[in-house]
């Protein structure tokens, strides 16, 4: 998992999804990790997915596609 | 490992090295703009490997190293303070301002406390009303949505005990004042994947068809540079001006809609001063006026506090692209991560650093 830093996006894969107090979040595993992220402006988002956040917010959906 | 090693194939990336050998005429001078991808370059020897095909010019893509000396003082002031709780991200406490760096600040009683993330500091504030939480908002487009979450939140929650020391920085002023400068030998520019998921790259294509230079977004491993360098010596070379994207599975041209929705809502664009670069026009974000409470500058009244930059240190012409860290008399004598004398030296992004942790001992012995 990804040290305390500014910038780096860091990939994780949603373990599950809820709803608290109006807002998103979801369970990430990093690495063996558990981290607890804000899903609020990736709302196209489900259990399973790649995702990158930044901040414990996610940011986008990581596609499998490679160019 | 899943998903990592797709994109460090060794073989793919021998392909790729000469597949760009072959194709390039003359050693094309581009920058990548991000710190994480200059570590990844120095890294994997990329741009030795590329060495007479590509030179690669190390860009002021690190927000740690491009924040201002004065921002760092402000903080230092803030943290002091008895109210205090400070909060930052790790690679921000050994920073050094013009006498000392966060990390001192605690050691000598100061509450800085590190966090992953600018919801854990606003969790603190509710946590001790009696105290004043500041998270130190440092960052380029990637770090901004979070960053404008935890404001638009705590208003939303009508949390008074929070606040945010801003300092961001936008990468498209910046390649324009790069290329502004009449010695630039930037041919094209492998634009800053994680930036690019947030914002798209529509901005780019503008910047694209002034200056006439083509970009490509790319990514952070190995292969992605390795193929986003391809497809910008392929534009090169046919002189085509474009914006291409390589990092298809994380950036589409729009960027994520919602992110900059928050971040448009909170935040407006700002004159900013880099750190060894000096002042660019609209180039940074500060908080909307209706968010002002918010700014731990008005809060503490510190936004007077204002510093000059250390001559030593040519931390502004390396991220410029100007000069390489090796071509500092201080690189690893009196500048190391132990003991930086500059930001870029400190910073897990900073290509002082990638010099320092992957290409000293080569450079001794050379």
């Amino acid at each position: 998992m990804n040290p305390s830093r500014s910038e780096q996006l860091v990939e994780g894969v949603l373990q599950q999804i809820w709803q608290q107090g109006g807002h998103a979040y979801g369970e990430v595993s990093v690495g063996g990790a558990r981290v607890v992220v804000l899903l609020d402006l990736v709302p196209e988002v489900s259990e399973g997915d790649r995702i990158f956040f930044q901040g414990k917010v996610a940011l986008s959906r990581v596609s499998d596609e490679i160019r | 490992m899943k998903y990592v090693d797709e994109y460090r194939d060794p073989r793919l990336a021998r392909e790729l090295v000469r597949y760009i050998r072959r194709r390039s005429t003359r050693p094309w001078p581009v920058m990548e703009i991000c710190g994480g991808q200059t570590h990844t370059l120095i890294r994997y020897g990329i741009d030795q490997l590329l060495e007479g095909a590509v030179t690669l010019i190390h860009g002021p893509g690190c927000p740690v190293c491009v924040t201002p000396l004065e921002k760092i003082d402000r903080a230092l002031a803030i943290a002091r303070r008895q109210e205090v709780i400070f909060t930052t991200f790790g690679d921000m406490m050994r920073v050094p301002g013009s006498e000392t760096d966060l990390l001192s600040a605690k050691a000598r009683g100061a509450d800085v406390r590190m966090v992953y993330s600018p919801l854990d500091a606003l969790e603190l504030a509710r946590k001790h009303p009696e105290r004043q939480v500041v998270f130190f908002a440092v960052g380029f487009e990637t770090t901004a949505p979070a960053n404008a979450m935890a404001v638009w939140m705590a208003h939303q929650e009508g949390v008074k005990n929070f606040s945010v020391l801003v300092s961001h920085v936008l990468v498209p002023p910046a390649i324009q004042a790069l290329m502004e400068d009449p010695e630039t030998e930037i041919k094209g520019f492998i634009a800053p994947g994680h930036v690019c998921t947030v914002m798209g790259y529509q901005e780019y294509e503008t910047l694209a068809q002034s200056y006439r230079i083509p970009f490509v977004v790319a990514g952070f491993e190995p292969l992605d540079l390795l193929q986003g360098l391809a497809m910008l010596v392929d534009l090169l070379e046919e002189g085509r001006v474009e914006v291409q994207n390589q990092y298809t599975r994380s950036v589409c041209r729009e960027g994520n809609p919602h992110a900059r929705a928050i971040v448009e809502e909170v935040f407006e664009v700002a004159d900013m001063t880099w750190r060894g670069i000096g002042p660019i026009p609209k180039s940074g974000l500060c908080l909307r006026e209706r968010y002002r409470t918010f700014d731990a500058e008005f809060r503490f009244e510190v936004a007077t506090i204002s510093r000059e930059e250390s001559s030593v240190c040519i931390a502004g012409e390396i991220l410029q692209g100007k000069k390489k860290p090796v071509d500092c008399p201080a690189f690893g004598r009196e500048c190391s991560p132990e003991h930086p004398l500059g930001a870029p030296m400190v910073s897990s992004e900073g290509a002082c650093a990638a010099y320092y942790a992957f290409r000293r001992l080569q450079e001794a012995e050379a």
